[in-house]
């Protein structure tokens, strides 16, 4: 009996302390919100360790997580999405205010934050370039965890990172405008 | 000629195949459009691997706790709640297989042994009650010499056995009568007795 405590102490030990880094780092970088990651991250673990069955290896265990934390993140794009909208249409009801306020912001701002820009990437395309160059995985285990195929991930990337070139070069010409 | 964009993202990746990756190594070392764009992308990934991260080392330890209570401290040596005491007719017993069978058995064999015994007094005192029964049975006979009537069966063997006399005696016994033979046949006796006088 006693074997057997420390044995899923251990475990516990061994995949939390190994897998959390990235775990987190997937979940914030696809939220944006630290403290969004925190909550997703809690409830993808808690549901990981009330298996019964552990997975085989460590690898694999990444892979279920990562895709627990995937699933769940739609779910706060969605409440975000909503509230975005909701926030587009009062500045059409207040355009000026909203505009001389968005330019005060900007002003203050001489580079624009890697998560900002991310954030500002369609959601079907951040998952996948996250995956890519946070979690470190392969175009075949992101379509695994996406539901996509292998050349679908390989143009969601492609896409991403041409978008974000632009967000980027687009904030260049900004700054040097301002 | 130049291959799509696509393609030298997928090359960044490491995601082409041998033996494109080769074809296209050696094309990107000479074509200087195709090189700029693997170095955008390039520093592209840099840029979002070098910015610092929020320190998540908090809420690796806050989180922890709660995981490990939540789902692997319950059964561990640091429980999250202490089990409730449980009624008497609630509670569990935790048996080895083998221990289980064999008390099954001796059970069956305590209830087998029981009623065994029981149907053998049964036997005993039945075989014990069914001739006391028998004599008591009511019977109309009419003796013929002394026009005596006897209605018991008992009273006739004695009258029987009194006379110093033989006679053709006809009975005729209930018809609802079993005749499962129990204890010593008193009848058979007495006419085993009769012919030997």
């Amino acid at each position: 009996m006693l074997k057997k405590r420390d044995t899923g102490e251990e475990r516990f030990n061994k995949e939390y302390t190994e897998l959390f880094p990235v775990i987190f780092r997937v979940a914030y970088r696809i939220t944006g919100e630290e403290g969004v990651a925190e909550d997703l991250c809690q409830e993808a673990f808690i549901k990981y360790f009330e298996r019964h069955e552990p997975l085989p290896d460590i690898n694999q265990t990444k892979y279920w997580l990562i895709r627990v934390v995937k699933n769940m993140s739609l779910n706060y794009e969605k409440k975000k999405v909503r509230e975005k909208n909701a926030v587009t249409k009062l500045e059409k009801i207040t355009p000026q205010y909203v505009e001389s306020t968005e330019k005060g912001v900007l002003k203050e701002e001489t580079k624009i934050a890697v998560q900002q820009a991310l954030d500002k990437l369609p959601y079907k395309l951040r998952v996948v370039l996250v995956l890519k160059e946070y979690a470190r995985l392969n175009y075949k285990e992101i379509g695994s965890i996406v539901g996509i195929s292998e050349g679908n991930v390989k143009v969601r990337i492609f896409r991403a990172r041409e978008r974000l070139e632009k967000i980027f070069k687009d904030e260049k010409l900004y700054v040097s405008e301002g | 000629m130049c291959p799509k964009d696509e393609i030298i993202s997928a090359y960044l990746d490491g995601e082409v195949e041998s033996p494109w990756a080769e074809k296209l190594k050696i094309h990107i070392s000479t074509c200087k459009k195709c090189a700029q764009r693997l170095a955008d992308m390039q520093n592209l990934r840099s840029r979002l691997l070098d910015e610092a991260e929020p320190d998540f080392g908090p809420a690796l330890q806050r989180l922890r706790r709660r995981v490990y209570f939540h789902s692997v401290g319950q059964g561990s040596t640091v429980p999250a709640q202490t089990p409730r005491e449980l009624p008497f007719w609630k509670r569990k017993v935790n048996l080895p297989m083998p221990a289980a069978v064999a008390l099954s058995f001796m059970l069956f064999l305590l209830f087998a042994s029981f009623f065994f015994f029981m149907g053998q007094q049964n036997n005993i005192a039945m075989a014990k009650r069914e001739p006391a029964s028998y004599k008591s049975q009511p019977v109309q006979v009419t003796v013929p010499i002394n026009g005596m009537q006897v209605d018991n069966l008992e009273v006739l063997l004695k009258l029987l056995n009194n006379k110093d006399f033989s006679q053709e005696v006809l009975m005729q016994l209930p018809k609802d009568s079993q005749f499962s033979v129990f204890g010593e046949p008193e009848i058979e006796k007495i006419s085993t007795d009769r012919q030997g006088e």
